[in-house]
């Protein structure tokens, strides 16, 4: 049992970790709930009153040991075991009720409480903060002194007031103690507490006992498993087995239980690890209905997050990256992951979704060695990777290498533009990004269909605004980059002369049309040239599109200076000599996705060139 | 050692040996490595007869552990819809395998076929046509197919590996026609045990030294010429 091993073993490793209130979510305990409380008594060992305080809400966050049945009780009578509600706790709340049916339910409660406490002090497993508590509680003087205390008020008939204490009305008030002359003196950060109520727990288990399928060993079973564990499917259980008419488990089994039986203590532990996981490192991918990836490391130290793993999207270097400066940030950030980590640590990636509610499952499971794991992540980084503009605290553009987010890959490909951004639908969204994780994690190549669909959103520049069809050519290019590199070939970053590649070539041309064009625009004139409109056109038959935008490039010639003119018509001029000598049949044949790479680097030699006449001679970037 | 000892080589695009723990609720997960009991099943669709008892001795995983998920739509057993599931398979598998077979001592009536020449020669003869019957790994949906093999020849992904630990695992299940104790004599009998693999291979224990967990009763189901589901080779002439 792969995962649910592996989470029992990071249980087993963060136990230290375990009942920590300081968390957001802690790792909670098994047998344990966390509470609010509202109330705090303190005593003495002997179970004389001492004081007592209202607690704050930012600090009531108590860890209570409770049952299987009173942490899920709703409208029935389940007590927990040591810090309850008023009504539970205090023996002589009934006293201060008004009505005879209130009274009746409140001596219930108080019974079952004082009887499950009474049997856990009366065992070999109590503790002396238990005896304590018990020692108070059954002198059922709780409420009076509160009111003594001036915590709850009553009328002078002797009723309570129709007040709040701490928020919170009076028949929901949790209580919580202090136990004077022990250390720590609260009942909910003692660990040795904690302990032996796991203790007396264990061994009062009704319920039958089988073998564990975990473990091995005999242990009472279990056929509750817990819910919530990711917030997003907070319904949905990993495991369960209440389907007895379809043909889920049955066959050669009658029962669930004949399937499978996993022990309390082992599913307790295995589910309050993974909860705890999600909610401190769970990443999720989709808006509303969320796939929650979770990538840890099962002795608990920090692992990179897997959504954005270079992290390298907020730095605003103080120069633009080149690839080679690029290489060498990867490493170096990953290098200070890497360093947390043993040789010995591996690193563990799981993908939780529901399916349907009520049922979450396992949609994906890998377990790498830690340096296998960054190994893949740089391997990803170096090898898919373009230049993106981006824009600087001045808002002037520059241009940066960079590897795109797992989320841009998807939102290129398959989004749709809505306003200035691309959303996907989070069903696309889930699956392709999990194609993608799957492509990092498992040094898998680039599916094709994801290449074309950008090279085909790419090639239609007038279906996005500026910004998002940069975002998208980008994109294209350094998956197109990384689909070539998977099958053994090199794609350059920089432009490259000699390249004769025919779609190579014409994507250079391409860029050169629209840059000619363009650099006789005046400063407000923002329509798309020529070459941009015709450029799905372009795509499919090349060579008779380009003489149609030969034609009517000819005024914007005109226009230019003569300088201009000249450097302009040189570049045309070498491009076409190297088309001449290709094959005549195939010219006009539509052009592979090269021809993006070809239009990229061309574009971007022109563009940073301030006036081409002066740097004729210089072909480097 | 025994003597009636084969080898063979069984691998296929994707295979399925779900972990019980997932199978009950429906999302079904794959154990990283074969159970026992799969293995036998491969064993069984190759070559069997109610005389022998397959016990697998030792796997060797050749590829490396790499898991699928797909979606799939699993019939409703009691109405005409589909429910909608993620079953996780593993990805191009191939193992080696050995195995060697032992007497079913629970049938008296058959001792005159104990003839252990013929069932090895058959045994390997079978092995090298790929079965007699159609070969699957794990689930009925995940074709796999069978050549023979020497045990150990060849590079393997793990061989390097010193040791993984698989933890508890599903071995097999001991039905009533298998049993070999009073305690499984008449009982259906889950088996675990905790798995390890060493550079590559993993040992499986004998089912006999197994945690034992009793499921249910069961029958043995029984095979005779007066039963109409066995003929000892009668219409041959040999009538066993």
């Amino acid at each position: 049992m792969p995962w649910m091993d592996m989470l029992y073993k990071t249980y087993e490793a963060n136990v230290a970790m375990a009942g920590k209130t300081d968390e957001k979510v802690p790792l909670s305990l098994v047998a344990h709930m966390l509470a609010t409380a509202q109330i705090e008594i303190t005593v003495n060992e002997e179970g004389e009153f001492v004081r007592a305080v209202p607690v704050d809400k930012a600090d009531g966050r108590t860890i209570i040991p409770v049952t299987e049945k009173s942490a899920s009780r709703s409208s029935g009578i389940a007590a927990h075991s040591l810090c309850e509600m008023l009504p539970y706790i205090a023996g002589d709340y009934d006293q201060y009720l008004t009505d005879d049916a209130g009274r009746k339910k409140a001596r219930e409660k108080f019974s079952a409480y004082i009887t499950s406490l009474a049997a856990w002090t009366s065992s070999p497993m109590t503790h002396p903060k238990a005896n304590a508590v018990f020692a108070y509680v059954s002198k059922c003087t709780m409420v009076s002194d509160l009111v003594a205390s001036g915590i709850l008020e009553c009328t002078d008939e002797g009723r309570f007031a129709d007040r709040k204490v701490s928020g919170v009305s009076y028949d929901k008030a949790l209580v919580r103690f202090r136990i004077l002359g022990s250390t720590p003196d609260s009942v909910w950060q003692d660990k040795s507490l904690f302990d032996q109520y796991i203790r007396y727990f264990s061994s009062t288990q009704e319920g039958g006992r089988d073998i564990c399928y975990l473990s091995g060993e005999e242990n009472t079973y279990s056929t509750n498993h817990p819910k919530g564990i990711v917030a997003s499917n907070y319904g949905a259980k990993l495991i369960s087995a209440n389907d007895p008419s379809n043909f889920v488990f049955r066959g050669r089994f009658i029962t669930s239980e004949q399937a499978c039986t996993i022990g309390y203590e082992a599913t307790q532990k295995a589910h309050s690890a993974l909860t705890w996981l999600a909610s401190r490192q769970g990443v999720f991918i989709g808006s509303k209905d969320k796939r929650t990836y979770i990538c840890w490391n099962p002795n608990g130290r920090d692992v990179v997050n897997i959504a954005n793993p270079f992290g390298l999207e907020d730095d605003t270097p103080d120069h633009p990256l080149t690839e080679a400066e690029y290489k060498r940030k990867l490493i170096e950030t990953l290098n200070g992951h890497r360093n947390k980590l043993d040789e010995a640590d591996s690193i563990v990636v799981i993908g939780l979704d529901a399916a349907t509610t009520g049922r979450l499952s396992v949609t994906y499971y890998n377990e790498l060695a830690s340096s296998d794991f960054y190994d893949r992540l740089q391997n990803w980084g170096e090898t898919c990777c373009w230049y993106f503009t981006r824009f600087s605290q001045e808002k002037k553009p520059y241009w940066e290498v960079l590897t795109p987010l797992t989320k841009g890959i998807v939102a290129n490909a398959y989004g749709t533009e809505r306003g200035n951004y691309i959303e996907t639908d989070d069903k696309v969204m889930k699956e392709q990004s999990q194609r993608i994780f799957h492509c990092i994690l498992d040094n898998a190549p680039v599916p094709w269909d994801i290449v074309h669909a950008l090279v085909n959103r790419a090639s239609n520049p007038q279906a996005y605004s500026r910004g998002n069809h940069d975002k998208i050519l980008s994109t294209a290019c350094a998956m197109i980059r990384k689909y070539h590199m998977n099958k053994g070939g090199t794609i350059e970053m920089t432009l490259n002369l000699e390249n004769k590649d025919r779609s190579y070539l014409f994507g250079r041309l391409l860029a050169v049309l629209e840059k000619a064009e363009r650099s006789t625009f005046a400063r407000d004139e923002d329509r798309e040239p020529n070459a941009i409109r015709l450029q799905s056109a372009y795509v499919n038959h090349p060579l008779s599109t380009w003489q149609i935008l030969e034609n009517q490039l000819n005024p914007y010639f005109q226009r230019m200076r003569a300088g201009s003119r000249t450097f302009y018509k040189n570049i045309i001029s070498e491009i076409t000599e190297k088309l001449a000598e290709q094959d005549e049949e195939q010219l006009n044949r539509s052009l592979s996705e090269m021809y993006l790479i070809g239009y990229y680097l061309q574009r971007a030699y022109l563009n940073r060139k301030e006036t081409p006449a002066e740097n004729k001679e210089d072909v480097a970037l | 050692m025994h003597e009636n000892i084969v080898e063979f080589e069984v691998r296929g695009d994707f295979a399925l040996f779900s972990d019980p723990i997932t199978r009950i609720g429906g999302e079904k997960f794959t154990y990283q490595i074969p159970t026992y009991e799969a293995l036998k099943g491969v064993l069984q669709s190759v070559y069997w007869k109610p005389t022998i008892i397959w016990h697998i001795d030792a796997v060797r995983v050749i590829n490396k552990i790499q898991t699928e998920t797909k979606g799939i739509r699993p019939i409703k057993y009691s109405s005409n819809s589909n429910d909608l599931s993620y079953y996780t398979y593993l990805k191009d598998c191939c193992y080696q395998v050995r195995a060697h077979f032992e007497w079913n001592e629970n049938r008296p009536e058959l001792e005159s076929d104990r003839n252990e020449n013929k069932h090895h020669n058959v045994a390997k003869r079978m092995i090298e046509r790929g079965g007699r019957r159609d070969i699957f790994l794990g689930t009925r949906e995940c074709q796999g197919y069978v050549a023979p093999c020497r045990f150990g020849e060849g590079e393997g992904a793990y061989d390097d590996t010193p040791q993984i630990d698989f933890g508890v695992m599903y071995h097999g299940i001991t039905y009533a026609d298998e049993a070999y104790s009073p305690e499984t004599a008449g009982k259906m009998t889950v088996r675990l045990w905790h798995a390890i693999m060493s550079n590559g291979v993993i040992e499986f224990a004998r089912p006999v030294t197994c945690i034992h967990r009793p499921v249910r009763e069961m029958n043995t189901k029984e095979f005779g010429s007066e039963k109409g589901n066995f003929s000892g080779l009668a219409e041959f002439g040999e009538v066993l």
